[in-house]
């Protein structure tokens, strides 16, 4: 899937302070993971043990050199790059940082590096994204996985390869905090104009889409609007033709007598054959893989989607970095004529 | 200077994860032209929008700091202009249905041959390739199919998508597809050839869950936690008296004091001393109590309560600009900050000056165009 390698020659160290909150670690893990993928040499500094499930360090760790309670004073000095937390930046000066520079915090505003204590958990609430998961009668309900570190880890893989792009190569601080990316990819949950009265919040069982049981697991009920006439077409069911699922206003009414119905109907079907409803029809549906089924899914395999670690025991498997990079041979430049010559 | 000085993008991306990569590439220095045609908008133009706004809400957030231009590409006069284009640009982005380039006359080998240096991002819901390559899907269908769906669920209950109002891969795309578009940039910048990026939403939202995927395999059994995640001794939301959920996370050393804080200990377990404690409290005294035992604790907030940090726990993600709001920037860079420069265009607000100052065309030419529709001046929304 991915054999390019545009930061071959170029030295990240990835440090976060042991006093720093623990998705700042994810984050720039996740960060420094795909740099890592992508060609760079990446020198994990190791604080100290913060529990983390091991399956974490295998997926995050996979091919970066790793340095247990090294100072970063000592390894900074011929990196091109780093990604750490503003506590250590306050310790080593930024001076002393290599030119490039991505700092990482739990809060942005006047709180950057501050504030109070907080977990991506918290900070999820603070965003907005924990309010807008799970059933509207129970607890607002977090993503699977590591959602809110790993989203912080994009974001500041996008800021260093844009200033890595840069054709000025000029000394740069960048500032992500987990805050700012939760609210930027939550942004649909703020009022955008004056006269928004409604907001969203977490739908569950009344929402447009949502998951459904079907014969042999669930399925995600998923459409928009020029797809309903389909939807009704695919599943042939009397009872969708009723009034009161005639217009979307109205459908968002009765939701979630729309949903038993709907439910009723993949209550005869298998995810495979929801699956190939869904393609026949042209429809939005997608029945919920187990991580074991995703595994073995023709899709995946077609693509090559899942490999070993590196560093890692052998049967561990995960996904590769989705980058489908084709092209980008190297031109030389030949010194007679200066022509270019492609590999 | 901006980071992305010099690099100009000829933006095909609609809704979200197209459109939300060109502004993000725009908002660190990028010229970024949105490209639509007379015959097709981005259905952001009308999606969400029961005003008269010229530029309704949800387009004007992800489209600020781009300018326009429509140009018919299904005749050969607007795919010529187009590819003119693209001979003067550094970028090209799209997340059409799969094959639509192709139909066009614009696949890479095609905007290759225009220019040996281009790159082509192609975000995709499921790839180029693979069985299911050409099915449609929106995002929440994508969790479904990853395995993110199955991860995430109340201990007690079914797999579980972030839904329509999230739609969650198609957000976290367009980070991730900006900084595959740089990474390629920077190649490209260093002496390398065109390059075609394949960014597929599925394979990167089951990325998301590395870890999970690596611990499953590896003979650990992978289950969905609600709301709790180790190593933290408890982490989960209570229900505050005056009807506000909190989020806690307590780590494993913090039980003892926070027990003590919490009152005599008759025999209950922390979860039971929490929630009871927390329902008979408002919220933000809650909150002060938690933070003073040195507990990681924060309101639910939904709306307009994320306003209440702006300025104080956040500043630029979501922005206020000419008037509206707009969404930001994930991050900021010290020396060269990102900023909303333009709000984002009305259909073909740039179209003739564009192909005046990149196409080279002339004065006589773009009239030319104009009348015979293969592009398209500026007006109104929608259609």
């Amino acid at each position: 899937m991915m054999a390019a390698s545009p930061y071959s020659g170029l030295v990240v160290v990835e440090a976060i302070s042991d006093e720093a909150a623990d998705a700042l670690v994810l984050a720039a893990g996740m960060a420094g993971r795909i740099l890592a993928d992508l060609g760079a040499k990446v020198i994990r500094i190791a604080g100290r043990d913060r529990g983390f499930d091991p399956a974490l360090d295998i997926f995050l760790g996979a091919g970066k050199e790793h340095r247990t309670g090294a100072d970063p004073r000592s390894i900074s000095g011929d990196a091109d790059a780093m990604i750490c937390d503003a506590g250590l930046v306050a310790q080593m000066g930024r001076a002393n940082c290599p030119p490039l520079c991505a700092i990482l915090s739990m809060f942005g505003g006047t709180q950057f590096g501050a504030g109070p204590k907080a977990s991506a958990f918290t900070i999820s609430a603070l965003g907005g994204l924990l309010a807008m998961v799970g059933e509207p009668d129970r607890e607002p309900l977090k993503l699977g996985g590591q959602q809110e570190a790993f989203s912080l880890g994009l974001s500041v893989y996008s800021g260093l390869a844009a200033a890595l792009a840069a054709k000025d190569q000029a000394r740069r601080t960048i500032h992500a905090s987990l805050l700012e990316a939760i609210i930027w990819l939550n942004w649909k949950a703020l009022p955008l104009d004056a006269h928004t009265d409604a907001l969203p919040s977490r739908a569950g069982r009344e929402g447009e889409w949502q998951i459904l049981r079907c014969k042999d697991g669930y399925a995600a009920l998923v459409y928009q609007e020029p797809e309903w006439p389909r939807l009704k077409q695919a599943l042939s069911d009397p009872r969708l033709e009723a009034e009161k699922f005639a217009t979307r206003p109205s459908r968002l009414l009765h939701a979630t007598e729309l949903a038993e119905v709907i439910e009723s109907c993949f209550g005869d079907m298998s995810r495979a054959q929801i699956q190939a409803l869904a393609k026949y029809h042209r429809l939005p549906l997608g029945p919920v893989w187990s991580l074991e089924e995703a595994l073995q899914d023709p899709h995946n395999l077609a693509r090559d989607l899942f490999g070993p670690l590196k560093n890692a025991v052998p049967e561990a498997k995960a996904p590769k970095l989705p980058i489908g990079w084709t092209g980008g041979e190297i031109r030389h430049q030949t010194e007679e004529n200066g022509n270019a010559i492609a590999d | 200077m901006p980071l992305l000085t010099d690099c100009r993008v000829l933006d095909l991306g609609i809704i979200t994860a197209g459109a939300a990569t060109g502004a993000l590439l725009a908002d660190m220095g990028a010229d970024v032209i949105k490209v639509e045609s007379p015959t097709y908008r981005d259905p952001f133009r009308v999606l969400g929008s029961d005003t008269e706004d010229q530029v309704p809400p949800l387009f004007r957030a992800t489209n600020r700091n781009k300018r326009a231009i429509s140009i018919d590409l299904k005749r050969q006069d607007g795919k010529d202009i187009f590819l003119r284009l693209v001979r003067n640009c550094d970028v090209v982005i799209e997340n059409f249905r799969r094959g639509v380039l192709k139909d066009l006359g614009i696949a890479f080998d095609v905007l290759r041959s225009a220019n040996p240096h281009i790159i082509l991002a192609s975000i995709s819901s499921q790839g180029e390739t693979g069985p299911d390559a050409n099915q449609i899907s929106y995002g929440s269908t994508l969790e479904a199919l990853s395995g993110l769906a199955w991860a995430t669920g109340y201990e007690d209950g079914a797999p579980t998508i972030s839904g329509r109002d999230v739609n969650y891969p198609d957000q976290i795309v367009a980070m991730f597809a900006t900084g595959a578009i740089a990474s390629a940039l920077r190649a490209v910048r260093g002496g390398s050839n065109a390059i075609h990026l394949e960014l597929s939403q599925r394979d990167l939202a089951a990325f998301m869950i590395g870890d999970r995927f690596a611990a499953m395999s590896t003979g650990h059994t992978v289950r969905r936690l609600g709301n709790a995640e180790p190593p933290y001794a408890l982490q989960d939301c209570f229900l505050a008296a005056d009807g506000q959920w909190l989020a806690v996370t307590v780590e494993a050393g913090d039980v003892a004091r926070l027990m003590a804080a919490l009152g005599p200990d008759a025999g209950q377990p922390l979860r039971e001393k929490l929630k009871a404690k927390t329902a008979e409290s408002p919220a933000a005294a809650m909150v002060s109590f938690l933070r003073d035992q040195g507990i990681s604790a924060a309101p639910v907030e939904t709306g307009r309560g994320i306003l209440t940090g702006h300025g104080t726990s956040w500043s630029h993600a979501m922005l206020d600009f000419a008037g509206s709001t707009v969404k930001g920037f994930p991050l900021q860079v010290e020396e060269d900050p990102l900023s909303i420069r333009r709000p984002a265009p009305v259909i073909g607000q740039d179209t003739a000056q564009i192909l005046k100052q990149i196409g080279g065309y002339s004065a006589t030419e773009i009239d030319r165009f104009f009348a015979d529709g293969t592009i398209e001046g500026p007006r109104a929304n929608p259609l």
